[in-house]
């Protein structure tokens, strides 16, 4: 327990020690914030959404719900990878001497937290949300062609402010303004350069030339366009992510301006609804770095009673799969799922498990 | 109470721990974590290299890097990685040397140290991969391969594979003349098969590493350029032969 600690002291004080003044600019299309039971599905968002993401997800999605306020409260996730959570153990390092960086070189650590405060009626929503996840992992060829840790960290916040109306039975649409606070920074330390090591090590500051963070206003737009009979409905989501760009303050990159678009295909009874999905994400190519396979989200949740949930999809090609159970007042579920954050299948997949609960109404 | 509200934390913890794992086998027996875009995700040149590389599949991540670098010969970043996949087709673990903290001064010569991370026999391949590594080190501009060079990511990187690649190249030379027998000592019979100009090429190498300055490798390499100049001898032949034979204890 107490090796753990310290390893993940040991991430998070070469992160603060660098002072957290500077960031990062977002370098994915994925959400800033994907609701973990939508996670469990793939990570579809467009055309249907949990309550607690539906502002994250797609605004025009608020009045589709039958009552008047949707939901108050709160949701709080907890993110680990696999490996750590397989390791039936919290120690980080292996053998006698618990050496983190051989570790590291063998397997990569993800820890994160989630949360939202949400309020949601048919017409109105306002959250305010954080999540931070880091990751450290060692690479035998890092940049430089010599072995490195990486530790990245990914930290978004702000608050959002949607509106939406249903005109029509058939179309609804929605807008969210946000202010968002956003950074990927990312520091590699090389394990050969031990003058590099010296340096950050008695100079924390030097670091703060690869540490930026920035914040920044934007908007989202999105519609949905519905066709309903009492078993089958099919729905098409449009949405306009970071509407003309959202521009990052302290010299970052502005965040592209995203088209995303989805599919969806509900099968309902009574109480139990089954609904199939697939989104397209940055359709306009916007992160030219990406490849096709990042942009492609599918899968299916089914709800029993409106009170138990099971999701099961594809997040970029990597297999996801989750449980909730809805007790009125209080909701906990579990997802597992899995990231690529490199440019291609596999070169830095993550498989990560999150265990959240919300509180409200 | 402070003891149980230990025993509290731990039981949560394991707890909490016990749950994700629940779930994660769930996945992995249920659909596997295997990404399913594998099979139809074309990857670039560079890509199958990198990919290459980190399987440790040294000749094609040298085969891919090289035919990008002909038809892109100013693509400085890709430099190292060609370097590191010379070097590992010479045998040179990279991370064994780097986790062991070969650059830093210790009570054994750097010789010793580097040796340790070195195929004890070459062969003449390897000894080639090994020289390939250090050219192409060297043939990139030289504020790209400069330590203190913070403009360019993979600059200090590149001087310190640099000290490496070289040094090693020069151990690796000499380790053709030496053998190490069965109890761990040193053969000296194969040294008097060295010649002249084999002595300026391991000799030369250590002292353009020593000449660079600073802590580490290079101070390795001066200090073994020193200890064998301070050697009796009439030639620089004679000098390196004597600092490899071994001293009776006194």
């Amino acid at each position: 327990m107490n090796r753990f600690l310290r390893s993940t002291l040991m991430v998070l004080l070469i992160w603060f020690s660098a002072g957290w003044d500077a960031l990062w600019a977002k370098n994915s299309s994925e959400l800033i914030y994907t609701e973990p039971f939508d996670l469990a599905s793939g990570g579809t968002t467009l055309t249907r959404a949990s309550q607690e993401g539906i502002v994250f997800a797609n605004p025009a999605l608020l009045p589709l719900g039958g009552a008047y306020v949707r939901w108050i409260g709160l949701q709080l996730g907890v993110i680990a990878d696999t490996n750590l959570a397989n390791s039936k153990s919290t120690k980080l390092g292996e053998g006698d001497q618990g050496n983190v960086a051989n570790t590291l070189l063998s397997r990569s650590l993800h820890l994160g937290q989630t949360a939202t405060l949400s309020l949601l009626n048919k017409n109105f929503a306002f959250s305010v949300f954080d999540r931070i996840e880091v990751d450290a992992a060692g690479s035998r060829f890092a940049d430089g062609g010599l072995p490195a840790i990486e530790f990245g960290v990914e930290a978004y916040g702000g608050g959002l402010l949607s509106f939406a109306t249903r005109p029509t039975r058939w179309f609804s649409v929605g807008m969210t303004a946000k202010y968002i606070f956003v950074g990927e920074p990312s520091i590699l330390v090389p394990l050969a350069d031990q003058e590099k090591i010296k340096k950050f090590a008695e100079d924390p500051q030097a670091l703060k030339g690869d540490l930026k963070y920035g914040k920044g206003m934007g908007g989202d737009v999105g519609s949905l366009f519905l066709w309903q009979n009492p078993t089958v409905d099919l729905s098409l989501g449009l949405k306009v992510e970071d509407l003309g760009g959202t521009h990052i303050d302290n010299g970052q990159e502005t965040i592209p301006q995203t088209i995303h678009t989805g599919l969806g295909l509900a099968i309902h009874g009574s109480t139990e609804v089954l609904h199939l999905s697939l989104d397209y994400r940055d359709a306009a190519n916007a992160y030219t770095e990406e490849k096709t396979f990042k942009k492609i989200y599918m899968g299916a949740r089914l709800m029993i009673r409106q009170r138990l949930g099971f999701a099961v999809g594809l997040y970029q090609g990597i297999p996801t799969v989750g449980l909730r159970l809805d007790a009125f007042l209080f909701k906990i579920g579990l997802t597992a799922y899995g990231r690529e954050l490199g440019q291609y299948p596999g070169e830095k997949q993550r498989n990560l498990v999150m265990l959240y609960t919300s509180l409200g109404f | 109470m402070h003891r149980g509200r230990q025993s509290l934390c731990h039981w949560t913890l394991s707890f909490a721990v016990l749950i994700l794992s629940v779930c994660s086998s769930l996945v992995q027996v249920g659909c596997g974590t295997q990404s399913r875009a594998t099979s139809y995700v074309k990857l670039t040149p560079l890509e199958k290299a990198r990919k290459a590389l980190d399987e440790e599949d040294y000749p094609l991540a040298i085969e891919l890097y090289s035919s990008h670098l002909a038809d892109v010969p100013d693509d400085y970043p890709v430099f190292p990685y060609l370097a590191a996949a010379y070097a590992g087709a010479a045998g040179f673990d990279i991370v064994a040397a780097a986790t062991a903290n070969i650059g830093s001064e210790g009570s054994t010569s750097l010789l010793d140290r580097l040796n340790a991370f070195l195929p004890p026999d070459p062969t003449a391949e390897q000894l080639n991969s090994m020289l390939q590594a250090k050219i192409v080190i060297l043939a990139m501009p030289e504020d790209h391969r400069d330590r203190n060079n913070d403009e360019i990511s993979y600059a200090s990187g590149a001087a310190l594979q640099l000290e490496l690649y070289q040094t090693s190249y020069a151990i690796m030379y000499l380790n053709q003349f030496t053998e190490v027998t069965v109890d761990g000592a040193l053969d000296i019979s194969r040294l008097q098969d060295m010649t002249p100009a084999d002595v300026e090429v391991i000799l030369n190498n250590l002292e353009e590493i020593a000449a660079k300055g600073g802590t580490g490798v290079p101070a390795g390499a001066g200090e073994i350029v020193a200890k064998v100049d301070a050697q009796p001898g009439d030639t620089r032949r004679d000098k390196l032969i004597n600092y490899l034979t071994p001293k009776p204890s006194p």
